[in-house]
């Protein structure tokens, strides 16, 4: 038993290295057509998002709307769900959010303190958020319309619907398009002004720790993991599928929704349209969680390293003029080769079964 | 009204030639049971290696070679990864969709002056791309609707008519319906499903392709970041809309391309901020479209078991 955990181990860190090796490789290709020295530019990147604590510190900022994304997706994923709307649902969230914080609809002559304002404005962004993952939802659990397109559609919905609110309703008093700033009682606060992580993150590694217990300690949590191996067996056992599957879309959204709020009440302090683009908040939820294969530990460090990443690109896309889009194809060629199994699932059997029968005849030696 | 109304429908008719294009492509790939999430890549690809290639080349003939063979390159290594490999096909073509939306913002920052569009207006004459067909031109409300249209539009009702015609009638198109319906009968008779599929996969291509190029080369003449905006994965809902069946799909194809064309044309009647509201309607369109044509089928089904979308 012993030896087939082992060579499982090595398949699944061969699985992982390669399409690691293979995704710089193509960076790289794409980096010296550019021009650039790709080792240098790995090294710079690594070294602005790592290298000091000021970097960390930014790394973490860029990394807290990631953690949330991608616990929203894979939250989603483990019960066979493609929540791809994640990213849908993170606008309608955050345009909630804006609203409330930036003191729309009579609210700022309230003077409501931070400690109501700030739990008031996120909880709307929740509850947005996931009312715009009911549609899908809905659709998935009781008509079973296949969910990637109507997310991805639904994706491009909201952002039009929220630009459109912003230009026509809510222009704040900016010459470009965006909402009113948001109001001083109601932002999240820095660590420290000069980087961009807020005590938010706080609430992204909460969300994760509540997860994980959901998932691991609840009988819900045993439910989705059922529905997400087989579907039909946990129909036939009596699980309420369908109510479980429209559930945990409305969980999905509600922490996209989360991770838009707090995105404005930190980071941005107003809502623009363009505030999640290239390739997008929900977007890079969706990679983490590929690769993360949902496992909560494995989100919260990958959502770090993919900040950092981030934010090494930005630096260096001011300081040596790369573009920021081979971040993005990285990203993308990860996860394109991240999908294939390296050793066949039947060859990893065999060389594990031929290592415990060595192991059986040692021992018999 | 009048003018409104015709105006409609030239749109309507410009407006579904990439949709119907990728619709009849898409069909076949559909058909033969992969999941082609990379339609929209194709497009993307389509329109931005015809442009990119005709500027460097000056010729818009290179640039129409170019794209068709980006195109077969991408669906071939969406082939790789999904026939060969065996990879999920909803990742893959997903992922190749981040990729293709990623390389031309990367490749215009880096040779060209702008990161957003890529103009081939001095080589491209965009009048000359519209063609006057002397038929056409003497009936009175037709030729308002149909004449002046793009080559590719013309071109595109008899693909159509040949794909169905494909689809239909011949041992291949009927072998893409067998593999569709029972992949393991069809092994069983002997039927090589990969080799549909790669076949599939390359008319797919070209009919991508072809949809980029009416969308850059012949109806902008450049491109831009956005230029795809979600028509392949439109297209794949059209496709499933319309129940993988060649006449079906094209039917929802022009469906959403007469959304896209309400689109356009109210947008003339509003000011320039409401216009963002419109370009919603497509979307919606979609989401209603679903919801009609699947409310039936799950009041038919009576089994509790989950049916596979």
């Amino acid at each position: 038993m012993d030896s087939k955990k082992k060579y499982e181990n090595i398949s699944s860190t061969i699985n992982v290295v390669i399409p690691l090796f293979l995704a710089f490789l193509v960076g790289a290709f794409f980096a010296l057509m550019a021009g650039y020295n790709p080792l240098d530019v790995y090294f710079q990147i690594f070294a602005e998002g790592f290298g000091s604590f000021g970097g960390i510190m930014q790394s973490l900022g860029f990394a807290t709307p990631l953690i949330m994304t991608g616990v929203a997706t894979a939250f989603a994923f483990k019960s066979g769900i493609w929540n791809i709307g994640v990213e849908g649902q993170l606008y309608i969230g955050a345009m909630a959010t804006a609203l409330i914080g930036g003191g729309y609809f009579g609210i700022a002559e309230l003077n409501l303190p931070s400690y109501v304002i700030i739990p008031l404005a996120l909880l709307c962004g929740v509850f947005f958020g996931s009312l715009y993952a009911c549609i899908p939802a809905a659709m998935k659990a009781y008509l079973g319309i296949n969910e990637v397109v109507t997310t991805i559609m639904l994706n491009y919905a909201a952002t039009y619907f929220t630009t459109y609110l912003v230009k026509c309703h809510f222009q704040g008093s900016a010459t470009y398009d965006s909402t009113e700033m948001i109001m001083s009682s109601a932002v999240i606060q820095k660590f420290n002004p000069s980087y961009r992580v807020t005590w938010a993150i706080f609430l992204a590694i909460a969300i994760i720790v509540i997860i994980w217990f959901i998932q691991s300690k609840t009988k819900f949590g045993y439910e989705i993991n059922a529905i997400g191996r087989q579907l039909e067996f946990s129909e036939a056992a009596g699980m309420r599928v369908k109510k479980k599957i429209f559930i945990m879309f409305l969980i999905s959204g509600a922490i996209a929704g989360l991770a838009g709020g707090t995105e404005m009440l930190g980071v941005n302090k107003q809502f623009t349209p363009e505030f999640s683009t290239n390739p997008g908040l929900g977007w890079q939820g969706y990679y983490i969680c590929v690769l993360s294969r949902q496992n909560p530990i494995a989100i919260l460090i990958i959502a770090i390293v993919f900040g950092a990443f981030r934010y090494g690109s930005i630096a260096l896309q001011s300081k040596i003029g790369l573009p920021l889009d081979l971040l993005n194809i990285i990203q993308g060629v990860l996860i394109l080769f991240f999908s294939i199994q390296y050793l066949s699932p039947a060859f990893v059997k065999k060389v594990a079964q031929r290592g415990s029968a060595d192991a059986v005849q040692t021992v018999e030696a | 009204m009048y003018d409104f109304i015709v105006s409609l429908l030239y749109y309507t008719v410009q407006m579904s030639t990439p949709l119907l294009l990728c619709c009849i492509g898409g069909v076949f790939v559909q058909k033969a049971g992969t999941m082609n999430f990379a339609l929209e890549a194709g497009i993307n690809v389509g329109a931005f290696s015809s442009i990119v290639f005709t500027v460097i080349s000056g010729s818009i003939f290179a640039g129409i070679c170019s794209s068709f063979i980006w195109c077969l390159v991408l669906n071939a290594v969406f082939g790789l990864f999904v026939i060969k490999l065996k990879a999920n096909a909803t990742i893959v073509g997903l992922s190749l969709n981040m990729i293709i939306s990623a390389i031309p913002p990367f490749l215009l920052s880096v040779f060209f002056p702008s990161r957003g569009f890529l103009s081939a207006l001095d080589i491209i004459d965009l009048a000359s791309m519209k063609v006057d067909v002397p038929i056409l031109r003497s009936i009175p409300f037709i030729s308002d609707i149909f004449n002046n249209q793009t080559r590719l539009t013309y071109l595109t009702f008899f693909i159509i008519i040949f794909l169905t015609f494909v689809f239909y009638k011949t041992k291949f198109g009927v072998y893409i319906q067998v593999t569709g319906e029972n992949k393991g009968a069809a092994e069983a008779v002997g039927i090589n499903t990969n080799f549909l599929k790669w076949v599939a996969l390359a008319i797919s291509a070209c009919t991508c392709a072809m949809a980029g190029m009416n969308l850059s080369v012949e109806l902008t003449g450049m491109f831009n970041l956005n230029i795809a905006s979600a028509r392949g994965l439109i297209c794949l809902s059209a496709i499933n809309c319309g129940k993988k069946r060649p006449i079906q799909a094209c039917l929802f194809g022009l469906l959403f391309g007469f959304s896209n064309a309400l689109q356009v044309c109210l947008s003339k009647y509003v000011d320039v901020n409401t216009t963002e509201l419109f370009k919603v309607i497509p979307y919606i369109t979609i989401i209603i479209v679903f919801l009609i044509t699947e409310i039936p089928v799950s009041m038919k089904n009576t089994m509790r078991i989950f049916r596979e979308a």
